[in-house]
């Protein structure tokens, strides 16, 4: 599952457009499909928070699900709007605090340091500025691990022009930008799931099983171990539910599992 | 190689330098070598390194650098749980953390919060604390314990200025361990107090568990180098791994070490089964994708091993095929 999180629906139009997302009945405008969902939180750190944490307290989150705060922000320098940028530093204007997010994919966006500022004059002060991904990053960091946790930010303006940003000039850059976000975010999570083994066939075996708690992570780590050692689960574990009908029974299987899987 | 390699950022990336070291001259000249990382200023280096929710084993793919100052605790008491050569008392210093190199059996994943690469730029702070206990007995200080210094040789010389401290020092040695093959920093005359401990293993568990690090082969001619320059060398046989053929592969492998290097070049043989202390234990079944964390091992002594039973008789076995070719000192833990 990809999350995103938008401040404005101006920022998610062209997502929720392009994925073909369904409106769902939620305190909050949320749209998604059976690999995407989208939330959109308002503006402001306090309402970024609570949206990502309603977000992901409403759903079940795997292992290799990851989670993207998108959206506009102001840039005092050189390049043109909608240039693409991916936050290396995350700070807040409030007590200067910072979150580092994990760059490890290739990429073709400009890294850069963004402070996250509590209303929209004081982005004047900082180069970078938006008003949403410190709190994005620090609430999802509750139920993430770090490297499934990405910020984009999308230049929307020159924050010297000191210009009003209307809903139009947002929609263009972000569509003018949705497909090498699209891109990057695809990637991304291939990239995350092409590390590492698939294990859920294990968790699934072991939660169906009929043996106790206690039993059931000794067989996740027998079957971890045959897995990473042979790329394959072992034939013994089928059928496992139809053979142990009583406790001892389950003692004994779970004994003839093991020994075969260590031998 | 996995497909998610290709995609991965090269390493040092990013370079996190704490704000108070950044005009270091030691901290220029290491910026100056990686010209396309991005320098990402921090405040302290445990914002990085400390943090929670980081996958180790994932950042050791690719991991960055992190350029620090370190303000205490430059020197610690070993464990018993480290290989102390038979000297009566064993300190050890952590000056870097982590290596480029991805070892299945590293404790460091059950220790650390971060795979990046962390090095304490106050050199001086940590020749202080050695120095403050060059006294009777005659200790062993390993300074490349918590990471693999030569590893890292490259970033920044630390080795020859440890070689270079290393003359200063009357009741000490200084252990470096390695499975590194830079040798270019070794100089003769240098060798009085520096022991250099080389990990071996066989080929079969290098290529198996010992990712990114060069073959024994290779290992064994770093070797020979340095004992062209005289200098004390350790062999350390560690982490043994059962694996099926345990017998013919441990003497296959002891016998070419033996035939390859000149017994009088070695000043010692060390040699440890695999264990894990059992608080390292949990976080590494939750990062580690390699069955050597996942095998039915016993707990004793607050350490996951093969048990009593397999080491003491895999032990003997060692330590008979190792009195074979070297009559020195053999140390095993």
């Amino acid at each position: 599952m990809i999350y995103f999180v938008f401040a404005m629906k101006s920022e998610a139009e062209i997502f929720i457009n392009e994925y073909g997302l369904k409106r769902k009945n939620s305190v909050f405008s949320e749209y998604s499909d059976e690999e995407r969902k989208v939330i959109i939180s308002g503006t402001g750190p306090l309402n970024c928070s609570i949206a990502t944490t309603y977000l992901l307290t409403q759903n079940n989150r795997g292992k290799n699900d990851i989670i993207f705060n998108i959206g506009v922000m102001g840039a005092d320098d050189e390049n043109i709007p909608g240039k693409i940028y991916l936050p290396n530093k995350i700070s807040n204007s409030w007590n200067k605090k910072s979150y580092y997010p994990e760059i490890r994919m290739k990429n073709n966006f400009t890294e850069t340091e963004i402070t996250t500022v509590m209303n929209s004059e004081d982005s004047y002060k900082y180069k970078y500025s938006d008003m949403e991904s410190y709190a994005f990053f620090k609430t999802a960091l509750n139920f993430f691990d770090i490297e499934n946790i990405s910020v984009i930010k999308v230049k929307s303006d020159n924050i010297s022009d000191h210009k009003k940003i209307i809903s139009e000039d947002i929609r263009n850059v972000m569509k003018n930008s949705f497909n090498s976000i699209n891109s990057y975010t695809e990637s991304y999570r291939n990239f995350l799931m092409s590390y590492g083994k698939d294990i859920s066939d294990i968790e699934s075996i072991a939660e169906n099983s009929p043996f106790t708690f206690t039993q059931k992570q000794i067989l996740k780590n027998a079957l971890k171990y045959y897995m990473y050692k042979n790329n394959e689960i072992p034939d013994i574990v089928k059928n496992i539910n139809e053979k142990a009908k009583s406790a001892s029974e389950r003692k004994k299987i779970l004994n003839e599992i093991i020994r075969y899987i260590y031998e | 190689m996995k497909s998610s390699d290709i995609f991965m950022n090269n390493f040092f990336h990013h370079i996190y330098v704490e704000k108070k070291i950044y005009e270091y001259e030691i901290t220029q000249n290491i910026i100056k070598k990686f010209k396309n990382s991005g320098i990402i200023l921090i405040e302290n280096y445990k914002d990085i390194f400390n943090r929670k929710n980081q996958n180790y084993n994932f950042q050791k793919k690719s991991p960055d650098l992190i350029l620090a100052f370190k303000n205490e605790n430059y020197i610690y008491k070993g464990s018993p749980n480290c290989q102390n050569m038979g000297f009566e008392e064993y300190y050890y210093i952590t000056q870097t953390y982590n290596c480029i190199y991805e070892c299945d059996y590293c404790f460091l994943q059950g220790m650390l919060d971060s795979g990046n690469i962390l090095i304490f730029v106050n050199t001086e702070d940590f020749f202080n604390s050695v120095k403050s206990i060059d006294n009777k007995p005659e200790k062993l200080v390993s300074v490349s314990y918590e990471s693999d210094m030569l590893s890292v040789n490259g970033i920044y010389p630390l080795a020859e200025k440890w070689l270079d401290f290393s003359e200063t020092l009357n009741n000490i040695k200084i252990e470096i361990r390695t499975k590194s093959l830079n040798t270019s920093y070794l100089k003769k005359g240098l060798n009085k107090n520096i022991i250099l401990s080389w990990s071996v293993l066989p080929d079969e568990i290098i290529k198996k568990y010992e990712k990114r690090t060069p073959e024994l082969s290779k290992r064994i001619d770093a070797v020979n180098r340095a004992a062209e320059y005289e200098y004390k060398i350790n062999l350390a046989i560690e982490p043994i791994i059962v694996v099926k053929n345990f017998e013919n592969i441990y003497s296959e492998f002891i016998k070419y070490i033996f035939k390859n290097i000149k017994a009088e070049f070695i000043n010692s043989v060390s040699y440890g089964f695999y264990r894990i202390p059992s608080e390292y234990i949990k976080k590494i079944k939750r990062i580690s994708q390699s069955e050597l964390t996942f095998y039915n091992y016993i707990l004793e002594n607050n350490n996951y091993t093969y048990g009593r039973k397999i080491t003491n008789e895999k032990s003997s076995f060692i330590q008979k095929e190792i009195e074979k070719y070297y009559k020195g000192d053999i140390y095993s833990l």
